[in-house]
Formats: structure tokens, sequence, C-alpha cells
């Protein structure tokens, strides 16, 4: 039981050391444009250096939804309603899914890179020259993955839809031309907005979880190798757990 | 100039320092001693701002800096250098970028200017030339000189130097030591040194401040020090080991 306590009680600390460090990211935004070149150095990171992975990423995961789609509509003879395989890509599965890669791409490298410059003393340098290091460090990767995941989302959605009408085409013989014309019939503003609002709050929960286990860490090398593990797994936890809600909360309005 | 008055810090329920009291003079070179985990890193840190005591106070020039807003503790950044134990230096940045940083943070020096400033304070250090290398390309001793062109970037008046000849083979040492007593001829800085190393402090020390376990045991100039009549001031500057357990201790306490 004191256990439990005692687990319970880290959580509580742990929630709110983080909910102090998104705040105090948000009220330094104003800092991080003004070094537009670090900002700058930071959507690069998070949004270029992605491009290819996320690309191949979205394009299996439309191939993948479809084979199994069109075998369970095949078998109630409805496969010309593969289209809307694209729905779930857009509202569920392009945001998730983005979200998880970069989660192990961007938010661990956020975690690696505080974590080196907490164990080698930078930080302690950046404080002692008067520079907030939360200003300096986490706001900008905050605006970066905010800005970046819904950009993100949306290539990650294209190749998805590419790889969904290929395999439409190639297993039950539905033309892209119908494939889309299915979706873009049904496609609504409100699962679009639902998707980017996703794709935005994927985007602050990743960057905020990888500063927040960067700033955490102690114990040299082992400390941040500790810190980058936890930085995804907590990411990917964080992330599924919002999703629920999110979509709970755009569902009821 | 610095000072502390009965400062009481503590790392989670670990007591570090027990109501520590100095005075550190103007432009005087005061050296920390002490053996490893006695406080003097904690009271370098408590100096600088960058943890604040469960009690008492660090005054400098009459000002308390555990209780500054964050503008005025940005102000006063600018008259303190640091350099850290490890150095501290950003290894994305080239050393020139490392040594501009204060000045683009502080000032608004044009960028051929603040490169002419990098040039100078990489030449008082030893390491003309070093601009475009990056951290990682530079040795221990280097690295040390490189945090202190960076330290005296806004030739600040008062210098906190970590650990400045740890891990540096006797001859390089030495070298840091010749250079701090240089740099402080040249930039007449009140100096904060925290060191272990017995012939460092005594070469470079006006004053020397010897701390036991959580407190200050011995302060004076390294001539009175040396011949203090504290064992413990003794044994530190005579390397004598501590007392061990002897082999029929140990085998009581095994058995």
């Amino acid at each position: 039981m004191s256990r439990i306590l005692a687990y319970g009680e880290t959580l509580c600390c742990a929630a709110a050391d983080v909910g102090e460090l998104t705040w105090d990211s948000v009220r330094h935004f104003g800092e991080a444009v003004r070094r537009h070149k670090l900002l700058t150095k930071q959507c690069l990171e998070a949004g270029n250096r992605s491009l290819l992975v996320v690309a191949v990423f979205g394009l299996f995961v439309g191939l993948i939804l479809v084979l199994y789609g069109a075998d369970q509509l095949q078998r109630f003879g409805q496969q010309k309603f593969i289209g809307l395989t694209g729905l779930a890509i857009v509202v569920e599965f392009g945001p998730v899914f983005t979200a998880f890669i970069l989660a192990g791409r961007i938010g661990s490298a956020y975690a690696a890179e505080i974590g080196t410059m907490r164990v080698s003393e930078e930080i302690d340098a950046l404080h002692s020259m008067g520079v907030n290091p939360v200003a300096y460090l986490a706001s900008p990767r905050l605006i970066a993955c905010m800005l970046l995941t819904p950009a993100l989302v949306i290539f990650a959605d294209f190749f998805a839809m590419l790889g969904g009408a290929f395999m439409a085409w190639v297993s039950v013989r539905v033309t892209p031309n119908q494939f889309f014309q299915l979706f873009w019939q049904h496609l609504t503003v409100e699962e679009m907005t639902r998707s980017m609002v996703k794709a935005v709050a994927f985007g602050a929960i990743i960057a905020i979880t990888g500063c927040y286990h960067g700033f955490k860490t102690t114990g040299g090398a082992e400390g941040v190798g500790r810190s980058t593990t936890q930085s995804v797994v907590h990411s990917l936890l964080a992330i599924l757990v919002a999703d629920y809600f999110i979509s709970k909360l755009l569902l009821a309005i | 100039m610095i000072r502390v008055e009965n400062l009481v810090a503590a790392y989670d329920d670990t007591l570090v320092l027990d109501g520590v009291s100095l005075h550190v003079r103007k432009r005087e070179i005061m050296v920390i001693m002490g053996q490893s985990g006695c406080g003097k890193s904690t009271l370098l840190r408590h100096m600088i701002g960058l943890a604040t005591p469960q009690s008492g106070s660090v005054r400098i020039d009459g000002v308390d800096i555990s209780n500054m807003n964050w503008r005025t503790y940005r102000e006063f950044c600018r008259s303190v250098g640091v350099l850290f134990q490890s150095g501290g230096l950003f290894k994305s940045m080239t050393v020139g970028d490392n040594v501009a940083f204060p000045l683009r943070e502080h000032t608004r020096l044009d960028e051929p200017v603040i490169r002419i400033v990098v040039k100078l304070k990489l030449d008082h250090v030893g390491l003309r030339g070093a601009e475009n290398l990056m951290p990682a390309e530079l040795s221990g001793g280097m690295k040390k000189r490189a945090g202190l062109a960076r330290a005296l970037a806004l030739d600040p008046p008062i210098l906190f130097l970590d650990e400045p000849t740890t891990g540096l083979d006797p001859i390089i040492g030495a070298g840091i030591d010749e250079l701090i007593l240089r740099l402080h001829k040249l930039y007449e800085s009140t100096m904060v040194v925290v060191s272990h190393d017995v012939a460092s402090g005594l070469r470079i020390a006006d004053r020397i401040a010897i701390f036991g376990e959580k407190d200050l045991l011995e302060l004076g100039t390294p001539q009175q020090i040396r011949s203090s009549a504290n064992p413990y001031v003794q044994q530190f500057f005579k390397r004598q080991p501590p007392e061990e357990e002897s082999a029929d201790d140990l085998a009581r306490y095994l058995i």
C-alpha cells in the first residue's frame, strides 16, 4: 500500500513539474521567436529530417489498412466502400502513427540532447550567463513540434492514401478514381479539424516529454540513456491517453 | 564584495553546508579547498545563484542574490564569469561562438566587433586561432582555457572557477595557474576558486578557506594555513590518508 502511495506521490510531483515546464515554455514563446535562428534550426530538425521516415511509414500504414479492410469488406460483397478507409487514416491513424514516429525520432533526440547538456554543465552555464534554459531550449522545440507535427500528419496522410489507393486496386480492383471519390464525398471539415487538433496536441506532448526528461537527467551517460528511453515510453503512453480524451471531447462538441 | 552569511544548504534530506559564513574581499583570489563531498562546489553554486539556500544569504556588493527576480539576476550575470569543472562549453557550437555567446546575449555589438573581442579573449588565454574548432577537438587544458575565455567575455569584475586544474597533468595545471594569475593582474577581478589541488591553491591564493564536513574550518593566507595547528588541515596539506579500520576490526565486523 505504501508503495502505491509513494508511486502516486511521484506521479503527482511529475505532473506538477510537467505543468510548470509547459507553462514556462509557453510564457517564453516571445523570446523563442526573437531567437529566430534557433527556432528555424529546430523546425528544420523536426520537419525536414522526418520527411522520409514519415512518408515510408504512411505508405505502409495505407497499404496494410486497405489490405485488411478490403479482405473484410469482400466477405460481405461491399468492397466498393474501401475508400472509406481513408477517413480512418485522416482522423486516427495519420495523427497517432505520425506522433509515434516523432516520439521515437524527435522526442528521444530532445531528451538525449538536453540530458547531455545537463550532465556536462551546459545548462548551468546557460543559467550562469543569465539565459533562461527553458526559454532557450524548451520553447523553440515546443513551437517547432506544434507547427511541424500537423504538417507531417498531412504529409503522412497523403502517402497513406496513395498506398491505400494502390492496394485497393491490387486487392479488390477498386480504381484509384473510385477510391478517392468516395473518400472526398464523405470527408468533412470537422474530421479534418479533429485530425489537426490532435496533431498539435501530440506535437506538444512529444516536445514537452522529451524536454522534461532531458532537464531531469542525472547520473552521466547512463542517466542520458535512461532519460531517452523514458521519454519515448512516456510520450507513447501520453499520446494514446490524450488521443482518447481529445476524441471524446471533440465528438461531444 | 562577496559576503556569505550563515548559509545552510541541503540536497533532499542531506545537509551539505551548515551555517557557513565567509567574506571575499574585492580583487583577492580566494581559494576554497577541502576533500571531495565537503560542500565546496555547493557553496560555489549558491554564490552564482544556481541554487537557493535553505537559510542564510549570499550578498554580492550588498545585494542578496537568492532573492533576485529574473531580470535583476540577468543583470547580475553580466558582472560574473564562471568556469565550470568540465568547461561547460556548448558542444554544438564552435569555440568562437561559445566565447561570443555572452556578448550576443548581453550586448548590441555588431558581429565584426564581436569577432574582434572573441579573438582578443582567446589570445588572452593562449588559444589564438582556435575560433573555428569544436569543443570535442580540444584537449582538457584547452577546454579550461576556452571556458575561461567565455567567462571573461564581458570583462566581469568577479570570476568563479570550479576546479580549474582538476584532471590536468601537473605541467598543464601549472600553466592554468599562471594563466589565472596573469588574468587576475590584467582584469583586476575578484576570483573565487574551488579546488582540491594543494599546489595550485598555495600558488594562486591570496587567502585559502579550508572546509571540513559541512563547515568552514580555517581561513587565512597560504602561510597561515600551512602553519595551522588544526589536525585536519595538516592531514589535508600533507596528503595523509584517512585512518582505516584494522584487520581485527574488519574481522569482527564480518563475524
